[in-house]
């Protein structure tokens, strides 16, 4: 099963939480895919790349500056219709609240 | 300015195993969680303020009227409760498409929720609720203005502080630090008795067409593993031990 996992970032590097959720999935024998967003970002996705995943998707742009979560929401249901991610799975915090309710809204999905 | 606060019962007692799989139909007698007086209070600030009226609205068994009282006691101006059997084990999904189906149909400017229930803990039906309505949503306030058509405020997030501003209608999700809710005077629980509470059901808002209200379940409930792995101190070394601790966790350099 291939899960993708959005990478937050805090202080400009991967947030830990994130990188944990990212391990613990390929941990479990998951096809787990990190996703980060943002300007500059390449050092970031080749920190994420050091840790366990089957690889780390980069999407550069300035609009993912903004905290509004259409964007980002927009950028994984086109993942997820592309490349057939059956789960999308988020560290918990505030923005990511908001991202997972904007994704499961698109998808008529649940959150758990 | 029409204003809807948004409310989930909680139940004032300690659930049983069967009454706490259901997730909303709960039967016990309700009371209005501590959370949710804070967005009551917000309301009744900005309609003194502004003027208008207060609506409440809440998803659950016909027993969270109690709760409903409390916060029309508290001064609000008229309650809906929309319960519905089927509504029993609905998951957020599930109460953020009928709670949806109820804004749009009561179409308030301004929807208050607090990011929390004191039961289940989630953080998503005001952003999946806004999602699905097609409406902006500030999540997490600490604080809340209301002027020229648009709602601003600070939201407390992980990193920082955020300044967020959106058009109205929109939701507002407020925290416990934004007021401090006034208690319920006599007069008001007099009052609150004769104030109107419109009980609908499910049919009322969908007609035989219900919505998906559940894709989730839960299949068990256990009490939260203990993690933690607590040490006493001495009092005579307590200042030198804590310290060594801290630096053991590297919390001190």
């Amino acid at each position: 099963m291939k899960a993708l996992i959005p990478i937050e970032l805090t202080d400009g590097g991967p947030s830990p939480d994130s990188l944990g959720v990212l391990e613990r999935l390929a941990g479990q024998g998951l096809e787990s895919w990190a996703l980060v967003c943002g300007s500059s970002i390449q050092e970031v996705a080749q920190a994420v790349a050091c840790h366990r995943c089957a690889g780390v998707l980069v999407a550069e742009s300035e609009s993912f500056a903004t905290l509004a979560p259409e964007r980002r929401a927009a950028l994984i249901g086109d993942l997820i219709a592309q490349r057939g991610f059956a789960a999308v799975a988020l560290a918990t915090s505030v923005l990511a609240t908001e991202l997972a309710a904007q994704v499961a809204v698109r998808f008529d999905a649940s959150v758990q | 300015m029409k204003i809807a606060v948004c409310i989930k019962m909680m139940t004032g007692a300690a659930v049983d195993a069967a009454d706490a799989f259901q997730r909303v139909g709960r039967t016990l007698p309700s009371v209005l969680p501590a959370f949710d007086t804070h967005a009551v209070e917000e309301a009744l600030r900005i309609r003194e303020r502004l003027g208008g009226e207060v609506v409440l609205v809440s998803i659950g068994a016909r027993e969270g009227l109690g709760g409903l009282r409390q916060a029309l006691g508290m001064g609000a101006d008229r309650a809906i409760l929309l319960s519905d059997p089927a509504l029993a084990d609905a998951d957020t999904a599930g109460i953020s498409r009928v709670l949806a189906a109820l804004l749009q149909q009561e179409a308030p400017d301004l929807t208050l929720f607090s990011p929390w229930s004191g039961d289940i803990d989630g953080a998503l039906l005001v952003a999946m609720t806004a999602a699905r309505l097609g409406l902006p949503a500030l999540g997490q306030l600490r604080s809340l203005d209301i002027a020229d058509g648009r709602a601003s405020g600070v939201r407390q997030a992980e990193a920082g502080n955020h300044a967020l501003s959106c058009a109205l209608p929109c939701l507002v999700e407020v925290n416990d630090s934004i007021n401090k809710p006034r208690s319920v005077s006599l007069k008001g629980r007099a009052q609150a008795n004769a104030k109107p509470v419109k009980l609908i059901t499910l049919a009322d808002l969908f007609g035989d067409a219900a919505p998906v209200l559940s894709q989730t379940q839960i299949t068990d409930i256990a009490p939260a593993p203990v993690t933690r792995d607590p040490r006493l101190v001495s009092d005579k070394e307590a200042a030198t031990e804590l310290i060594a601790l801290l630096r053991d966790h590297r919390i001190l350099a």
